[in-house]
């Protein structure tokens, strides 16, 4: 029933999984996929990333047939899988807890799929070995998966996945139960192993990390929706939303009102003034859907501001780039970064209108007041000088770092937080 | 002078450590509390075991009086074998138990996994109807299976009707016993199965029953232990010709103890006991899988 799927279906769309207009609901209130469409195109890796509960497993066991769609359908190579039980969709899973048969071994569990196909049983002993030499496992055959290690038991979920030469290959957080050094290792080796079986793999994670590192296609959700698809540079470097923003890297979050749009002239972008608490900042962006009065956020992230002695730097505006003075309050040593906060806005005293920025700055080895050369007080370099809490820094960044993020799009996405607004940057995880 | 010098010095390092009957002194405390939980633990094995140990060894007794011993001999086993009284007792006792078994296991397995898929309030009636099974008093169910027997279900008193009271209270043992298994099972696995391509029945053979397999020994041999030495039911639905082991030995030994008891006491103390030591065996082979699953 395998190939048939393959007969009838091949190359007949250019997406190995479609969903169109996907809901699903538990019981009578809970949703917990919200009008889901999403293309997924033959031979990427695509990582579903989401806080717990944002439905992205739902998702995932939709695609994989334990659970059935309330509304909307899902496609498998251009082929409509509604109402087909799991044993009949050409998926294969690899659980979170790998759920490896314990009572069989190594081999007879990645030999069971193709098992339940009734190949020949030397076809079956062939391809065992093969995907036992493909996850590096050559010789396991025999053991018990109780007698291997956390990573040798996630190599024979994937062995026992990966055997079947299925149409996707789905992963749910495979990596959450490894110790970190492991987990990086796995990382390289499942990006490794895509790139050479060739399948499109659909990879559920909640680590922004994990999902930068290893995806072409990086999909954020957040309650059942779909927030943004992306490259993991656009959702990086482009967050649409403050969700977005918030829940990949960190990010200082400005709140202001539009006060002028000046519209994109032949091919420039278009620049967007913000009247904030902390002042005026001019923002370039390619959208400019924004309109005057507007109230807007300002996503800033730490790495890309710059961080200069307030002696130093002119506080004129240099053409291009944004300026702000403040003091800092705390200075951390991350190794290869440094971290400071920055208390900045009116007089720079910490009145009811002042905010802290987040600011990291690359480690360049400098020991702190040798700059190595007149040039340094630059505000495009960083690092040559450490800075202690109570100096006053003048912070420095490019128009097109700030992104001018909607609030009324943002509502849903965020619900509660965007009322809670704080004084302080919303600094998510590190 | 290099030699006195670390001749002085030797008494200065040893100086910290602790003469032998310091040690000694200070290590008495402890291994009198050790002393006294193992001879405690001692003497409670003795006062559990010792009848049993006496009722074993006088079944090797050559001499009628039971209480004086005068040489080993194993005749007594032979009479328990030789004797229709007793073989037949023995047969019955053992027919009962397997049938009982059979039923219990088939039906207490199913109903486990019945109830696993089942709403939420059917399976709350059910386990309740479970638990009332096991805990009401046997005198009762033995005085309503009688009157049933006779009333309802005119079966009467034999074989059919023994088998049929013991499966009802086993199969609720089996039930229970199941079920906790299942209830501790990952259920992933059989996701699994389904996801790598296997129908629900493949599934159910492959991977749910073996994974069930231990518990569902465990509940079989309870239920054959359970009947094979039950009275109370035995007692009011046996009949002349169908009177299993411990309702025969009950009555003869109001007409006097004889040496032919205690061997009687040994071979049911032996069958019982070999049958907990197969499963324990099982059990462990796959308990260890198990429990090395759970630490993974």
């Amino acid at each position: 029933m395998r190939s048939e799927v393959d007969a009838t279906a091949r190359d007949a769309s250019l997406y190995d999984v479609e969903l169109l207009g996907v809901s699903k609901t538990f019981g009578a209130t809970t949703q917990a996929v919200h009008d889901l469409t999403l293309r997924v195109e033959r031979g990427i890796f695509l990582s579903l990333l989401g806080p717990s509960g944002c439905g992205k497993t739902t998702t995932l066991r939709l695609i994989a047939g334990f659970e059935q769609p309330t509304t909307g359908s899902i496609m498998i190579r251009g082929r409509d899988v509604a109402g087909l039980p799991p044993y009949r969709r050409d998926v294969n899973t690899v659980f979170q807890s790998y759920a490896l048969f314990p009572h069989m071994t190594v081999a007879d569990n990645i030999g069971y799929g193709l098992r339940q196909q009734h190949l020949h049983r030397d076809e079956i002993r062939r391809r065992v070995g093969e995907a036992l030499e493909m996850v590096r496992l050559p010789g396991a055959g025999g053991r018990r998966p109780a007698q291997l290690s956390g990573g040798q038991q996630q190599r024979v979920a994937l062995a026992r996945a990966l055997v079947n030469r299925p149409t996707v290959l789905l992963l749910d957080e495979p990596l959450s139960a490894l110790d970190l050094k492991l987990r990086k290792e796995m990382q390289q080796e499942l990006k490794a192993l895509q790139h050479e079986v060739g399948i499109t793999f659909i990879y559920v994670t909640h680590d922004q990390e994990e999902a930068i590192t290893l995806s072409n296609r990086i999909v954020v959700m957040n309650g059942g929706r779909l927030e943004q698809e992306g490259s993991p540079t656009e959702v990086y470097d482009r967050p649409r939303t403050r969700f977005v923003a918030d829940f990949i890297g960190l990010t200082n979050f400005i709140e202001g009102r539009v006060r002028e749009v000046i519209p994109a002239v032949n091919g420039e972008q278009s620049t967007v003034t913000v009247t904030t608490g902390i002042g005026e900042i001019c923002c370039a962006s390619d959208q400019s859907d924004v309109s005057v009065g507007e109230a807007v956020t300002i996503a800033l992230r730490p790495e890309k501001v710059s961080l200069v002695e307030s002696a130093s730097a002119d506080d004129s505006p240099r053409d291009g780039w944004s300026t702000v003075g403040g003091i800092v309050t705390q200075a951390a040593f991350l190794g290869a970064q440094n971290e400071y906060r920055v208390r900045v806005g009116k007089e720079s005293s910490g009145g009811s209108q002042g905010q802290e920025i987040v600011v990291r700055q690359q480690n360049l080895g400098a020991m702190a007041e040798t700059p190595p050369n007149d040039e340094s007080s630059s505000p495009t370099i960083d690092g040559w000088r450490v800075f202690g809490p109570g100096e006053r820094v003048v912070l420095a960044w490019r128009h097109e770092v700030g992104l001018v993020l909607r609030d009324s799009g943002d509502d849903r996405a965020t619900g509660d937080r965007v009322s809670a607004q704080a004084p302080t940057p919303h600094a998510s995880r590190a | 002078m290099q030699k006195l010098m670390t001749a002085d010095a030797i008494p200065d390092a040893a100086s910290g450590a602790l003469t032998a009957s310091e040690r000694w002194r200070r290590l008495l405390p402890g291994r009198l509390v050790e002393f006294w939980l193992r001879a405690q633990s001692v003497l409670l094995y003795v006062f559990l075991y010792l009848p049993i140990a006496v009722v074993v060894i006088f079944a090797f007794n050559d001499s009628r009086r039971v209480t004086i011993w005068r040489g080993f001999t194993t005749k007594w086993f032979a009479t328990v074998w030789s004797d229709p009284t007793w073989s037949t007792a023995l047969r019955v006792s053992v027919t009962i138990a397997t049938l009982n078994m059979v039923i219990a296991v088939t039906l207490g397995t199913l109903a486990a996994l019945g109830l696993r898929a089942a709403p939420g309030w059917l399976r709350t009636v059910v386990e309740a109807v479970v638990y009332t099974t096991i805990i009401t008093p046997e005198i009762v169910v033995a005085i309503a299976s009688l009157l049933y027997f006779i009333l309802v279900l005119p079966l009467g008193q034999g074989i059919q009707s023994m088998v049929i009271t013991h499966a009802v209270y086993n199969t609720s043992i089996v039930t229970l016993v199941v079920g906790a298994r299942l209830a501790g099972m990952d259920h992933t696995l059989e996701e699994a199965a389904a996801d790598l391509g296997a129908t629900p029945l493949a599934a159910f053979w492959q991977v749910t029953l073996p994974q069930l397999f231990p518990a569902i020994l465990a509940g079989g041999l309870l239920a054959f232990t359970f009947s094979f030495d039950d009275f109370i039911l035995s007692n009011f639905l046996s009949s002349a010709g169908t009177t299993p082991l411990p309702v025969r030995l009950f009555s003869s030994v109001q007409f006097g103890v004889s040496p032919v008891y205690n061997a009687l006491a040994a071979t049911m103390l032996a069958l019982t006991l070999s049958s907990i030591v197969v499963a324990q065996v099982v059990l462990r082979r796959s308990g260890r899988r198990a429990a090395a699953d759970g630490t993974a």
